[in-house]
């Protein structure tokens, strides 16, 4: 499914070179979940978002179901993403003129015609637990039900891979556990590749493994 | 040692620490203040210019005395003797009104000055020619005269002038033909370089075109030896001191008076040159008489052309009404006394009648026969006080003459019906009388205005002792003198220095009316300074949010703020001070040039005055304030955590109640608006301006409302994805911050508004000019004559004596003249930049007040006749008031009057005068005159002969026609007719050019509105980057975010289009209603087109500008 292999990321500064990732190998089949954790500043979010095609690695490959995003022009990489990957952020990142419905929505505006998707995005909103908001704005939903918004939002275009970056860092411990349930249950629902960023030692818990990521590498726990 | 940082120091800081946002602040600021200040200093310019202008036109006149009469002032300085010391300058020259003809090219001018000066006139050059030589014959032209007909040295120029001379035109001895004469004088020298050059005594924008020849030259052409008609004082003196040296200096003979003593015939008789004696000067005498106690004898002669019994006549005999015994014979009313020549001629029986056949004039100087019968009451000796010639004034071409054949009369006379004896009566006895009537007898017959030319040929001052007549005449004469005001013969000096500085102040404070065009730019501008001091304060929404979580108050931040707002409008407003000369001098390139049509003044040039500075950049400096006040307001009305949140607006949505009160409000606003459009059918006096501003502003702002509404309402259709779902996201998003997508929709559409109502109001001749109710009267001809005309054009017998050469010429058929006396002045239409303290006067003639025409804007008709014809409304007699007509523009903008209201003028006595406007013309023709009636207009100014100005009714196909015929058949008149319509095309260009004007700053603000909408659409961008970068993270492309962005841009466009669009539609209606002419369409939509298109753009930039910048970074949160 998702598949790292040999990855490096280095950036360029006003010294040397700032190398964040050296020779990270990850595979993360369908179904599978995987947590990784390390210090902050490790380049776990970088890593993240080379896996989910936001950023290029400087050497190595990513693919996804045999399939090298990198290797398409803009566009096609923007299509790629949105079939293929949900992101969950620390930051809800909703947009605050919408309602929850519409936000959930959202990826599907750009995506290929469904007719099924609002009757998707509404089930969604129930298995979020959010049917009785779904006509409401973020500004009217508390930090919990913006995050399950967002999972929400992260799996209507029905992803092979889930990333998740710290989503219940900014959250209260019942929150934190709520978003938590929800995103593995949802993850096996849908089958897929799940790995999530965070600090947080009993949400890695939950998921089937668990890697540290300390001076750029990537090592089982 | 460290020290605890000020409020001004940390609102320095945080002014050079956000120097970018406040940058972009400052450089709003520095609009508002430019334009602000700009607009001022047009009003100093133009204020400037004019004084400097007008008083360019004065030299170093500084008082004039302009005479209607030939004064016998040699040398002039005599008659200010008493103050001549004071006096820098002084100069007595001639000064007629006249015409120019380039002797090769038949080039013309019309209306120019002559001058007849000499080298005390000049400043510098001595006008370059040669002023002492009485017999020199050169002429010296201005510039601008010899611009005008392309006279270069050594051509010849045919100078044309009126011929008038001592006798009033308009009575019987007035000489009405061959009133003209030509001179043609090579052009000795064309001068610009002598500030005398251009001299004129009326303030005009236009450059006065003068002709100077010596003045001995002018003087034997007029037949005027030692004469002059004006004494030019400069400074030094003041109008107190020149009217008390001019009352004790005047002389008799000055005013062409004469005190001529006959102790022969035992009196002594007061003559004038202009053979009747004045009013005025009649009372004077009369008090004069009574101040040496002496009986007054008065006398009036005047010639029969025949007197006739039952059975012989005699043919044009001189009779004189008088009211004294003639050898113990005294004339009662209805009795005739003969002489003893004349009862010998006609062999009366006793207490026969006789009968008098004697012309009078009529209207237009129309000789008229009239015939009365006397009852013979006596005989008096062909000797005694009977036997003298001095019964009758001097007439030159009459009196002089030693044979009745030689007569030069200005009337026919019939040579066959004179006989032998009728001519040794004239060489042996003159002008001696043949009959005498009653004084009153006499006056009634020949006397029709008496107020005008007077109703006495003589006063005698009979004397009982015949020795004493030269004691008795010297006692008298400095009686008389006396009593002898001369303002009351229009002999006064005007301050024309201290008149043209005040005209110079303008119709218009142009300083206002530039304000009021930068309006809309001023308000952009401060709209614009609002908003981008907010997105500023804004993008520190969570510097606010700790400020207040540390204790500190909305109060201090407001303050904290507030002083770095000040510290930046203080930045901007230094350079708005700078560039405002800048924008003031565009404007003012503009007025000479693009909008010249409005200004007319090409001599327009900069004048800074600090004051004006000082108040714009203050002006400036506080709208910013205000600005960024009220935009700290509502930041400092959210709380910490959502400031912290980085929220800019209301979690909430409106409340139900201010939803409901908010649509309430608009639909209110919407129906009133609708409410207001049939007023101006309804109750003609609301000003129209009233209602288009009234209907616009309620539109506009019911219209707002709603729109704000909308936004603020939560949407009950969920976006979904569709063909148009990322349109649909991008007009979602326009909604996420509703205040500022208002500022931006707000400053679109009142752009939109002016500019689009303002084409509306573009001013268009579409009207038929032969209809009588329309704006010509159903003249399609006007003209001027440089001569006054005394003859009626609309008969033959008219044109015959004006020499026509086809005075029965078929051209003229089915059109009618109608002449109207003319008092020159300084216009009062809006082509006239000076405000007129002289404003030209009309009077109307009978005819034209009872033929009525033009369309009135209101009136004070009381009846249906004054409401069917409003011209009536001239024959109303106030006792303090003279009813007036003027051109409602006119009034209301040039002399700021109004119906019903007083405006005074002078008459000819330099007396003040009020006229009461009974009518106010609309958009008429007759913009640059007030209309009197001509009773009233005679008794203003008696001395004004004749008729100046012309309407002529003929049809459109004729018109050229007809005024090529008359231009040609009164050549020497200087007749120049013009079309109608031309006259009010001229005008309606003003307008049009101040619209235009108008709408070129509303464009300016338009572009700053297209600015705030960048400044708005990047902020939304960097505010929501973090979100974009989300969409991109889901799979959005570039072009999907370019698209959902430029349908959030284009969404502001159309609705502050739309919304601006529409209030105007509604506030012209009544507009397009009421002058159905058609509305520029294709211009609106041109203008619609190009802001669509400029605020795209702008958008567009702002977009490219930020999306081409990394998105994804932007997810990280921290």
């Amino acid at each position: 499914m998702l598949d790292i292999r040999s990855v490096s990321k280095r950036y360029a500064t006003r010294g040397d070179d700032l190398v964040v990732l050296r020779d990270v190998n990850l595979t993360v089949n369908a179904g599978e979940s995987v947590a990784i954790m390390g210090p902050s500043g490790c380049g776990k979010s970088t890593l993240l978002n080379i896996a989910g095609t936001l950023e290029p690695p400087t050497t190595g490959d990513v693919t996804i179901d045999n399939e090298n995003p990198y290797q398409l022009d803009e566009t096609r990489l923007a299509a790629f993403r949105n079939r293929n990957i949900g992101f969950v952020f620390q930051e809800h990142h909703l947009l605050p003129q919408c309602s929850v419905l519409e936000n959930v929505l959202i990826p599907t505006l750009v995506a290929s015609d469904d007719n099924d998707v609002i009757t998707r995005a509404k089930t969604l909103i129930d298995r979020v637990g959010l049917s009785d908001r779904r006509d409401h704005r973020p500004a009217e939903l508390s930090g919990g039900e913006r995050q399950r918004s967002a999972i929400a939002r992260a799996l209507i275009c029905q992803p092979r891979v889930i990333l998740a970056d710290e989503p219940t860092g900014n959250l209260d411990r019942k929150s934190a556990d709520t978003v938590a349930d929800l995103l593995v249950q949802l993850q096996r629902e849908f089958n897929a590749a799940l790995v999530v960023v965070t600090h947080s030692q009993s949400l890695a818990d939950r998921f089937d493994k668990q890697f540290d990521l300390l001076d750029g590498m990537l090592k089982p726990r | 040692m460290t020290t605890r940082p000020s409020t001004f120091g940390l609102a320095f800081a945080s002014l050079r620490y956000h120097w970018r946002s406040n940058l972009a602040v400052a450089a709003g600021v520095t609009v508002a203040v430019m334009t602000l200040t700009g607009a001022l200093v047009v009003g100093d310019s133009m204020r400037h210019s004019l004084r400097e202008n007008a008083t360019a036109h004065l030299g170093w006149v500084d008082h004039a005395l302009v005479a209607s009469r030939f004064l016998d002032a040699s040398p002039p300085q005599r008659l200010v003797h008493n103050r001549l010391e004071e006096c820098e300058r002084l100069a007595g020259i001639l000064m007629v009104t006249g015409g120019a003809v380039h002797a090769t090219t038949r080039a013309r001018s019309e209306s120019i000055q002559v001058l007849g000066v000499d080298e005390s006139f000049w400043t510098n050059t001595l006008g370059d020619g040669d002023w002492k030589n009485p017999d020199s014959r050169h002429i010296v032209l201005n510039a601008a005269l010899a611009d005008d007909i392309g006279a270069n040295i050594g051509d010849d120029v045919l100078i044309r002038i009126g011929t008038a001379g001592d006798l009033p035109t308009e009575t019987l001895i007035g000489r009405r033909n061959q009133n003209t004469i030509t001179l043609r004088l090579p052009v000795k020298s064309i001068i610009a370089n002598d500030e005398m050059a251009s001299l004129g005594l009326h303030p005009t924008q236009r450059s006065p075109r003068n002709a100077f020849v010596p003045i001995k030259t002018l003087q034997k052409a007029l037949d005027q030896p030692d004469k002059i008609n004006t004494i030019l004082v400069g400074v030094g003196t003041t109008p107190d001191a020149l009217r008390t040296a001019l009352d004790e200096s005047i002389r008799l003979a000055d005013v062409g008076l004469t005190l001529r003593a006959d102790p022969r015939h035992g009196y002594i008789a007061l003559e004038s040159n202009r053979f009747l004696i004045e009013p005025a000067i009649e009372r004077a005498a009369r008090n004069a008489a009574n101040d040496i106690n002496s009986p007054v004898h008065n006398v009036l002669s005047y010639l029969a052309n025949s007197l006739a019994s039952d059975t012989h006549s005699i043919p044009y005999s001189i009779v004189s009404a008088i009211d004294f015994p003639i050898e113990n014979h005294q004339p009662q009313p209805g009795q005739i006394i003969l002489n003893q020549w004349a009862t010998d001629d006609l062999q009366p029986k006793p207490g026969a009648k006789i009968t008098l056949v004697y012309y009078v004039t009529g209207p237009l100087g129309q000789l008229e026969t009239e015939t009365t019968q006397f009852t013979l009451a006596g005989t008096v000796p062909l000797s005694g006080t009977a036997a003298d010639p001095g019964f009758t004034p001097t007439y030159p071409g009459v009196t002089d003459t030693d044979s009745i054949a030689d007569w030069d009369p200005p009337f026919p006379i019939s040579l066959e019906n004179i006989r032998p004896k009728d001519d040794t009566y004239w060489k042996n006895h003159r002008t001696t009388p043949k009959a005498f009537i009653a004084l009153q007898d006499g006056q009634q017959l020949w006397s029709e205005d008496a107020d005008r030319f007077g109703k006495l040929t003589a006063i005698r001052i009979p004397l009982d002792d015949p020795t004493s007549a030269k004691t008795t005449a010297a006692a008298f004469e400095n009686a008389l003198l006396k009593h002898l005001d001369p303002a009351d013969l229009g002999l006064s000096f005007r301050p024309v220095r201290q008149l043209a500085l005040r005209s110079a102040t303008g119709s218009t404070d142009f300083g206002q009316l530039f304000v009021g065009f930068s309006f809309f730019l001023i308000a952009s501008a401060a709209l614009l300074v609002a908003l981008l001091f907010r997105l500023g304060v804004e993008q520190r929404s969570a510097q606010t949010g700790l400020l207040l979580a540390t204790g500190y108050t909305p109060r201090n931040i407001s303050r904290l703020l507030l002083t770095e707002s000040a510290l930046v409008a203080t930045i901007g407003t230094i350079p708005g001070i700078l560039a405002s000369q800048l924008y003031a001098s565009i404007m003012l390139t503009g007025l000479r040039t693009w909008w010249s049509k409005a200004a007319n003044a090409p001599f327009l040039e900069l004048d800074l005055q600090p004051v004006s500075l000082i108040i714009g950049g203050g002006g400036g400096f506080l709208v910013a304030i205000l600005a960024t006040t009220l935009a700290v307001r509502s930041l400092t009305k959210m709380t910490p955590r959502a400031l912290f949140a980085g929220q800019t607006q209301p979690d909430s949505p409106p409340h139900k109640n201010q939803s409901t009160r908010s649509r309430t409000l608009a639909i209110a606003c919407l129906i009133l608006a609708v409410a207001t459009l049939p007023l101006p059918a309804l109750s003609p006096d609301i000003p129209a301006a009233l209602i288009f501003f009234a209907a616009g502003t309620l539109t506009l702002a019911g219209l707002l409302l709603i729109t704000a509404n909308q936004m603020r309402r939560p949407t009950q259709r969920p976006l979904a994805p569709t063909n148009n779902a990322l349109i649909k996201l991008g007009l979602r998003n326009a909604t996420r911050n509703p205040s500022r997508s208002l500022t931006t929709i707000t400053l679109i559409a009142s752009a939109t508004f002016l500019i689009v109502a303002l084409q509306a109001f573009q001013l268009t001749t579409d009207t038929d000019p032969t209809e009588r109710a329309g704006p010509t009267g159903g003249f399609t001809l006007y003209a001027n004559t440089s001569i006054p005309v005394v003859h009626d054009l609309n008969t033959e017998t008219g044109r015959d004596a004006l020499a026509f050469t086809i005075p029965e010429s078929p051209i003229l058929n089915h059109t009618t003249i109608v002449p109207f006396r003319l008092r020159d002045g300084e216009s009062s239409s809006c082509l006239n930049l000076y405000k007129p303290t002289q404003p030209r006067i009309l009077g109307a003639t009978q005819n034209i007040i009872e033929r009525g025409g033009f369309t009135f804007s209101t009136t004070l008709a009381n009846t249906e006749s004054e409401s069917a014809n409003p011209w009536s409304l001239l024959n109303q007699h106030f006792d303090d008031a003279i009813p007036a007509i003027g051109d409602e523009a006119a009034v209301k903008w040039q002399l700021h009057s109004g119906l019903g209201q007083d405006l005074t003028i002078t008459n000819e006595q330099g007396q003040p005068v009020k006229l009461r406007f009974v009518a106010l013309l609309k958009g008429s023709a007759l913009q640059d005159e007030l209309i009197i009636a001509e009773h009233d207009f005679v008794k203003l100014f008696p001395s004004v002969q004749g008729y100046g100005f012309f309407l002529i009714e003929t049809t459109t196909e004729k018109s050229k026609p007809v005024a090529t015929f008359l231009e040609n058949q009164l050549a020497d008149h200087g007749f120049d007719a013009n079309e109608t319509l031309d006259r009010i095309r001229q005008y309606q260009q003003v307008q049009n050019t101040y619209l235009s004007t108008f709408q070129s700053l509303g464009s300016f603000g338009l572009i700053l509105g297209s600015l705030g909408l960048g400044a708005v659409l990047a902020r939304n961008i960097v505010e929501r980057r973090s979100e974009l970068a989300l969409l991109a993270a889901v799979g959005y492309s570039r072009k999907h975010l370019a698209i959902a962005l430029a349908s959030e841009n284009t969404l502001l466009v159309t609705l502050g289009l739309a919304v601006g669009f529409i209030p105007a539609c509604i506030a012209v209606l009544p507009h397009t209603i009421q002058q159905p002419t058609s509305l520029p369409w294709l211009n609106i939509a041109l203008t619609l087109t190009t802001v669509f298109v400029i605020a795209n753009l702008a958008g567009l930039f702002a977009m490219t500008t930020l999306l081409r910048r990394p998105i994804i970074p932007n997810l990280r949160c921290e």
